[in-house]
């Protein structure tokens, strides 16, 4: 068999939220999962030989788009093609990620799989995470909200308990946000090396609410670089406090990054520079 | 678990999938239709890819079980009468292929492109903002030829829009 996931047997597909989060809750070795995609690549890379059983989201209607003044709001099994092509007029660093991933991953793919899986490599986990979204979470007997940085808390690590699922996220519609998504990779649909997620505002000529999500091939889930944002905010936008404010990216400590077949560490880093260098100059028009 | 699904049109059932077979697993070993290809298993090089239910998506990373209900369509399915249909017969004109390999993918990555500019071009021209090269870019993307010959492929994807009115 291609797949080391022998003890694979049961799909489950539930009709309600209740129903699948009964089903994980009463299996430890059950996993939930929507498009599916993402679990071959684990499998293969053998990070799921405990699993014995898939519970199905599909079957469960969790697939809105609604838009308000305030926010937009997506359920988790809203495909990344669903997205792009909604009517919502998507913020720049939403459309821009999304169209860094093949065709063939966005008719199937999710956002609510792909945030779970709460991989650095995922562009969209690094244009959420931008975007400041909130991830909306249901148990048996409970429903909860969290800030998406919370959520990551490690590569394949989200913020779960068990029996409880990701029902769908959220994050405020900014008027006159400003927002980019960049990326490097070895193909041109490739897992990223680095990419580069921005979301800003500016007023009067000064920069303010800034956020720089960075993911990649991280030792993390993606991570907001706090020491650029606050090199940018209150600050003059010109080329010289956008050139230093993407410098400290470079600095140890600012990303986990380690040295891979593809990539060293220090390249990576200086990737993350440029980039977030790039993507700034780019949104706000310098 | 036994799955009912149309393949190529064909009603067809297939017995004993379990939840961890693809649905590249199931055309290959249980229904004998080898032009999906496996090539990287989850890196996305797309010889693989099948249409489901009018969208390009790649076999290798789409639970069999998961296709159960849906509308399989695979390049065995493209011909009629012993006649290849459109995209087929531009890939022989302009000799859009070398060794073959991932040529499957390809043209249902371009039959799936084909149906989309049939079914809503308003919607494509949104999406990429009018430019047709963007639109053949994103459609093939996730396609590897080792052999190198893309600009040929491009060539056929980009007549074949033109004939759709997207120019």
């Amino acid at each position: 068999m291609p797949f080391n996931i022998q003890s694979l047997e049961d799909y489950y597909s539930p009709r309600t939220v209740k129903e699948a989060c009964s089903l994980l809750l009463s299996n430890q070795d059950f996993i939930p999962i929507a498009g599916g995609s993402a679990i071959y690549i684990f499998s293969a890379k053998g990070l799921l030989q405990d699993v014995r059983g898939f519970v199905s989201l599909n079957s469960i209607p969790l697939n809105g788009i609604h838009g308000s003044d305030a926010y937009v709001e997506l359920g988790a099994t809203v495909t990344h093609q669903e997205l792009l092509e909604s009517r919502l007029q998507l913020p720049g660093v939403l459309r821009e990620a999304l169209l860094t991933i093949p065709k063939e991953v966005r008719s199937v793919g999710t956002v609510g799989g792909q945030l779970c899986t709460c991989f650095p490599n995922f562009d969209l986990n690094v244009a959420l995470l931008a975007l400041d979204a909130e991830v909306m979470v249901t148990g048996s007997d409970h429903v909860r909200s969290e800030g998406i940085e919370k959520f990551f808390k490690g590569v394949l690590e989200p913020d779960l308990r068990r029996g409880e699922i990701v029902t769908g996220i959220r994050f405020p519609k900014k008027r006159d946000l400003l927002s980019g998504y960049s990326k490097a990779a070895l193909t041109a649909h490739g897992f990223s090396l680095i990419s580069v997620g921005v979301a800003l505002k500016v007023s009067g000529g000064f920069f303010e609410d800034v956020r720089v999500a960075v993911g990649g091939t991280l030792n993390t889930s993606p991570v907001r670089l706090k020491g650029v944002e606050g090199a940018l905010r209150g600050r003059a936008v010109t080329h010289q406090t956008i050139s230093e404010a993407a410098e400290l990216a470079l600095r140890d400590g600012a990303l986990n990054v380690s040295t891979d077949f593809k990539t060293s560490s220090e390249y990576k880093r200086h990737l993350a520079s440029v980039l977030i260098r790039r993507t700034i100059l780019r949104v706000v028009g310098l | 678990m036994r799955i009912s699904l149309r393949v190529n049109g064909e009603e067809t059932v297939v017995d004993d999938v379990k939840a961890r077979n693809t649905l590249l697993d199931v055309l290959r070993d249980k229904l004998n239709l080898k032009g999906a290809k496996k090539g990287c298993e989850g890196e996305g090089c797309g010889a693989c890819t099948v249409i489901v239910d009018s969208r390009p998506v790649y076999s290798c990373m789409y639970p069999a079980i998961a296709a159960s209900g849906r509308d399989v369509l695979t390049v065995e399915g493209l011909e009629m009468g012993g006649e290849l249909d459109r995209v087929q017969k531009e890939f022989v004109n302009r000799w859009a292929f070398q060794c073959g390999y991932c040529t499957p993918g390809f043209i249902m990555a371009l039959e799936a492109l084909v149906r989309e500019a049939d079914s809503n071009p308003s919607k494509l021209r949104e999406v990429y903002g009018g430019k047709v090269r963007g639109i053949v870019e994103d459609a093939l993307i996730g396609h590897i030829c080792r052999c190198t010959g893309y600009e040929p492929i491009v060539e056929t994807a980009l007549l074949l829009l033109s004939e759709k009115g997207l120019d």
